[in-house]
């Protein structure tokens, strides 16, 4: 079943989660918002790194956070930790 | 270096959006540094590179009001560009710099400089929103690809809020109402700040705002035919398939 959460952080960008689960991992996920991303193709990088990741805020934060540092990412609008909690927050 | 003045007048969101990308494209070709001044005819709803059409736009009221709906391929959010003047940019990474919120910065202040010189006293609000007493008059986004830089942003002429939710969707529709008001404090007009709106005297503003900022003389220039060829196979393979529209 696919979960769906939106999030606005003070400040910050709108990010809409849809995320499909399997045994408490994510199965698949898009990450869709008003943000920006640089460069652009990095989004599908960052989901790509997510699936198989546990559910846990501090695992889905940290697998943005070595993505975004690897390829060399810069998001604006929005913070790794901010993915994180919105995909926390997906019902 | 020589700089280009665009001016393709009003076309639809297809033409606008291959071309900017055309132009960015070809730059490391052609090496000229453009700015170009257009409008939309018809209206259309844009949305950033990673929205959700479905989630953002209702299709059908597009459809049904001959409303084009477009994805961009610069991030930021929806936009009905109705009565606007767009600008875009087209520079080499090293005439703005490497930092991407300061080059919002120098191309927003080109944009700030042409408003200030209609009376209109804006400023730049980060990341990427142009503010006239707290009011956005203007949004902007950028995108790099190798060299180059592409920023395109509106200069709101004048505002139709309430057509624009009819094209837009809200997170929460029970908080439609409350969503319209909040958006009518929020956002202003040339119209509103001068009294008149024309698209022809805030391009002329435009102009200067953006050879005061980087301290140039703009030439009147057409679109190099490469760059029109390439717009052609881009409107086709990109803009009008429903596959880069409906993406995400």
């Amino acid at each position: 079943m696919m979960l769906k959460s939106i999030y606005k952080p003070d400040g910050g960008k709108l990010v809409r989660i849809e995320v499909d689960l399997l045994d408490n991992s994510i199965n698949q996920i898009k990450i869709c918002g008003d943000f920006f991303l640089h460069p652009e193709d990095g989004l599908e990088m960052i989901e790509a790194n997510l699936v198989g990741i546990r559910m846990m805020e501090r695992d889905i934060r940290m697998s943005i956070k070595q993505t975004v540092e690897t390829k060399r990412l810069t998001l604006f609008g929005i913070t790794p930790k901010d993915i994180a909690k919105a995909v926390m927050m997906a019902r | 270096m020589r700089w280009r003045l665009i001016l393709t007048g009003h076309n639809d969101a297809f033409f606008n959006m291959a071309v900017d990308e055309a132009i960015m494209e070809l730059y490391p070709i052609l090496k000229m540094p453009t700015i170009r001044l257009y409008g939309w005819q018809p209206a259309a709803v844009s949305i950033g590179c990673f929205q959700s059409l479905d989630d953002e736009v209702d299709i059908k009221e597009c459809d049904d009001s001959g409303i084009d709906y477009i994805r961009r391929i610069t991030g930021g959010g929806a936009v009905f560009h109705d009565k606007e003047l767009t600008y875009s940019i087209v520079v080499g990474k090293d005439m703005v710099g490497e930092d991407i919120l300061d080059s919002y910065k120098m191309i927003c202040g080109a944009v700030v400089k042409g408003l200030k010189s209609l009376s209109i006293p804006a400023e730049f609000a980060p990341i990427n929103d142009i503010l006239v007493d707290g009011k956005k008059i203007s949004g902007n986004a950028q995108t790099r690809r190798g060299g180059v830089v592409l920023q395109h942003g509106t200069i709101i002429l004048d505002t139709d809020v309430d057509k624009m939710f009819t094209l837009l969707k809200v997170p929460d529709e029970k908080l439609k109402g409350k969503m319209i008001q909040s958006v009518k404090k929020r956002v202003t007009s040339v119209l509103y700040h001068m009294g008149h709106a024309d698209f022809e005297e805030v391009a002329s503003a435009m102009r200067k705002g953006f050879e005061r900022e980087f301290r140039m003389e703009l030439e009147h220039s057409n679109l190099d035919p490469q760059e029109v060829e390439l717009a052609k196979r881009l409107i086709a393979s990109r803009y009008s398939d429903h596959k880069w529209t409906h993406r995400r």
